[in-house]
Parts: structure tokens; sequence; C-alpha cells
């Protein structure tokens, strides 16, 4: 098995003649059926024997490895894509005897690449968790699961036991409740200090820990990509994206994880997986933003041009909506499962996100008539206005997306 | 310095909104709407104040 395979390149980029080779993690995407997250069929799972004749052991110096994360632009893959190298130096600067936490409570229900790093690439995860244990002199590694995640905690506990008498830390998987919060970082740091698996209010955003020794968390894709450069391979070119396919809204039928270039279009992804192009994507998740095929069909996947577009791959979730639904109805949906979601801790979330869903259910109701046979600009305002009203005010982002989602929705299948 | 809410702690007592109601709207269901502004001489007083009348400790000073 080698690790510098040609990525799928688009009709597009081979018209220029683009030769793109980037050492990748997945060498086919990773198909799951339905909402479950069980290892799939015929899926190349890496034990420990496997790992090392791929990737090899892991070869820089604590020294070579924190410069190697600094000079790599490496973000964070959870969703906010914060630069890896912040959190990494603020944790240092900590001092020693802190915690470093693998996130892999994926709340999203369209995400699969959690399961799947952790399924079938669990030792290249631990490899960059070590590495960064090492690194802020760490006395523990967590592994934060959900509860009813069977498939990946029965991988994760074997992928421990396997490594056995050679990790240099204590290794321990805590389980998270299920749920969309859980897996929000002040809630994992609450959770590993004995707390309650609540989103925290925190005064400092750079050190969300507080005052003491750190507890620095990670997406699992952020730390297999960690683990790559631990390992002296280069990480940053390609992205995990779960393209979600559903039957009705939330009723997903497959996601499909597949590892993408930065220079691959979504067209080109898509049509790859031979996918039917769709009407809109919300890309991000539940609290990413919609935009429409036309628009984004052309664009690469890149963090950074997506960004100057005023759009982010969040935590890569590419949900599509297909063309015969309507997204006013598909946003309704989504709200009423965020509002459900909340961690019900901050009065304008728990108030606010019911009173934003039934703003876009009123929309949905006036666009498939009655008195009001088309759709009215009132409506939108209501929904913008019902956004504003939650933005910023609770101690973790959920709102934040939530509002997001609700007026991109606006701005694409409103009047 | 700045108004700043700890929104975990707030229950939307209102009595901040009454002590600063320059400073502190109330939103739909009580909760606290901050303007977000610096705090000078003339608002540092009512902000202290609507600070001390938080039975539940949720509004602080911060920088």
């Amino acid at each position: 098995m080698t690790t510098s395979d040609p990525l799928y390149v688009g009709s597009h980029l081979n018209s220029l003649s683009l030769e793109i080779k980037s050492t990748r993690i997945f060498r086919r995407p990773v198909s799951y059926a339905g909402a479950r997250a069980e290892v799939p069929l015929g899926a190349d799972a890496q034990d420990l024997a496997a790992h090392r004749e791929t990737w090899g052991s892991p070869i820089l110096s604590v020294a070579d490895f924190v410069h190697a994360v600094s000079g790599s632009d490496l973000t964070g893959r959870g969703g906010a894509h914060i630069p890896v190298t912040w959190k990494l130096d603020a944790a240092r600067e900590a001092g020693p005897g802190g915690t470093v936490v693998v996130n892999g409570a994926e709340g999203e229900p369209g995400s699969a690449k959690d399961a799947a790093l952790l399924q079938l690439r669990p030792h290249l995860v631990i490899d960059g968790a070590l590495a960064v244990a090492e690194a802020i002199e760490a006395r523990e590694v967590v592994l934060w699961v959900h509860e009813s995640a069977t498939a990946t905690r029965a991988r994760v506990a074997d992928t421990v036991r396997e490594r056995g008498t050679e990790l240099p830390v204590s290794v321990r998987m805590l389980l998270a409740p299920d749920g969309y919060v859980g897996g929000e970082a002040s809630a994992v740091i609450s959770a590993v200090g004995g707390g309650p698996a609540l989103p925290a209010h925190s005064v400092d955003r750079a050190r969300p820990w507080g005052d003491g020794a750190a507890v620095l968390v990670h997406n699992a894709e952020t730390h297999a990509r960690l683990g790559m450069l631990s390992l002296g391979h280069d990480p940053v070119e390609t992205s995990l994206v779960t393209v979600a396919e559903s039957s009705a809204p939330l009723r997903f039928t497959r996601r499909t994880v597949v590892e993408v270039h930065r220079l691959q279009t979504f067209a080109s992804v898509l049509s790859g997986l031979g996918v039917t192009p769709p009407r809109a994507v919300l890309l991000g998740g539940m609290g990413g933003t919609w935009v429409e095929w036309r628009d984004l069909a052309d664009l690469p996947m890149d963090p950074q041009e997506l960004r100057r577009r005023g759009l982010s791959l969040g935590a890569g979730i590419i949900h599509l909506l297909p063309e015969d639904r309507d997204g006013l109805a598909e946003s309704a949906a989504i709200l009423d499962r965020l509002a459900v979601e909340s961690a019900r801790q901050c009065g304008p979330c728990v108030f606010g996100l019911p009173s934003l869903a039934a703003s876009m259910h009123q929309a949905v109701r006036a666009r498939r008539g009655g008195l009001l046979r088309r759709p009215s600009p009132r409506h939108d305002h209501k929904v913008v206005a019902a956004s504003d009203l939650v933005v910023g005010r609770g101690a973790c982002r959920h709102p934040d997306g939530a509002a997001r989602m609700a007026m991109s929705a606006v701005e694409v299948f409103g009047s | 310095m700045k108004l700043a809410i700890d929104p975990v702690a707030c229950d939307g007592l209102g009595m901040c909104a009454h002590q600063a109601p320059d400073l502190i709207s109330l939103d739909p269901w009580g909760y606290p709407i901050l303007d977000g502004g610096d705090l000078h001489d003339g608002t540092l007083g009512p902000a202290r104040r609507a600070i001390r009348a938080c039975p539940r400790r949720a509004l602080y000073e911060a920088d």
C-alpha cells in the first residue's frame, strides 16, 4: 500500500493537465447506509501493523513537531477552523500536567467522518494525540466518544488495547452523552473535569480551560492530520467531507466520507461519487449555510477560497437538498431539531430557538397557499428578526449556527 | 470596560434592566440584551448598580 496515490481529478482539472499528488488518509470513499455508524463492509480498517506499514513510526522531535504544526496552516476540523498552532501554543504556555482530548462525538446527524476515522484509522488519530501530549507534556489522553456509537467504541477500545504497554501516557475513553452539544469544546472540558457534559460560559476564549492545566480539545480529523505531521507526512492539501443524502429532512439514506483535494470542485466530487446534482446544499451541517448548487458547483473545496465568499465547510458536511424538496420546509425541520438539541441552559436559546423554528414554519405555510398565494417578504423578515434575537447570546455557538442557517435559508429559498 | 453576561447563570429576572435601562433592554422572554458599548463616567454608575442588583451574579464587568 502506498501513501502517495494520485487523487481523483475532475475533468476541468484534467483539461489543465494538473497532476495532483497528496498523502491521503482514505484510499476510497467510505459509505455508511442510513443513520447507523457501523463499520462499512469491505472498508480497509488499519490495525497497528498495517498502520505502521503505511505511515511509518513517529520521527519528529517535539521541537520539530511544534515547528511543523506552526508552519502547516493546519486548522481545526471540528467546524470552527481555528489555527491549530494557536491552541497548541496556549496549552504549552499553561504548563505540564494537562489533558489532550480527541473529540470524536460528532453530533451532526449528517456527519460520519469521526466514525470513519476512529473505526478505520484509529492508530493515526492516536499517534496525533500522543504527539500533542508529548508537546504539551500532558499527563493523559482522553478519547471522547458518543455513548451510543457502539462500533466506534469497540474499535477504540481494541486500539488502546493493541497499543498496550507502549503508551507513554495514560489513554482512556470517556463516553459522551448522545446529542448535539456534547461535542462542543467547553462541554468536553467540563466533562473531562468530572462535571456535566454541558457548554460553559468561558471568559477567555483562547484559554477555555480556565486557570489550571490545559485541556486541549481537537476533533478526530485534526488529530489524524497532526498524526500525519508527526509521522513526517504533509497533511494539509486535503479535507475529509461527508456527502449526506437523505429521503426526507434529516432522514439520511447514505453518508459518504470522501477525502477531497482543495483544488477539486464540488461538482467533480459529486460526479466522482455518482451522485445526482442537488438543488441546493447546506454546507457545514445543521448550523451551516445554504447555497444554491449553481453557485457552488464550480467552487473548489479550498477552505480559504470558501471563506472569501463567506462560506465554510464547517465540520465537513455537504447536506444535499434534492430538486423535489422545499428548502424552507427542510430548514424548519432542522430548526425543530436544533431547538430540541439545546442544552437548555441559556434563556435566549431555550426560548429563542423554538420561536425561530416557528417563524420558519410560518414562512413554509405561507408559501403553501391559503390566503397568501405568494410567499411574502413579511415572513422572511420575521425569520431574520427571530435570528437576530439569538445570535451571540448563548454560552456556546449553538444558537448562532441556527440563526446562520435560518438567514441563509431565507436568502436562498425566500421570496 | 464593558458589561458582560454569563448566559448560563442568567435566569431572566430583569433586575438589571431596571437599574440601567439605557444600557440594558429585555428580549420578549425577559432576558437582557446589552448595548455592547464601552462604559464611561456617565454609564459606570448605572452599570455597577445593575451588576449589584443581579441575584444570580450573572452580570459582570469585562475588558
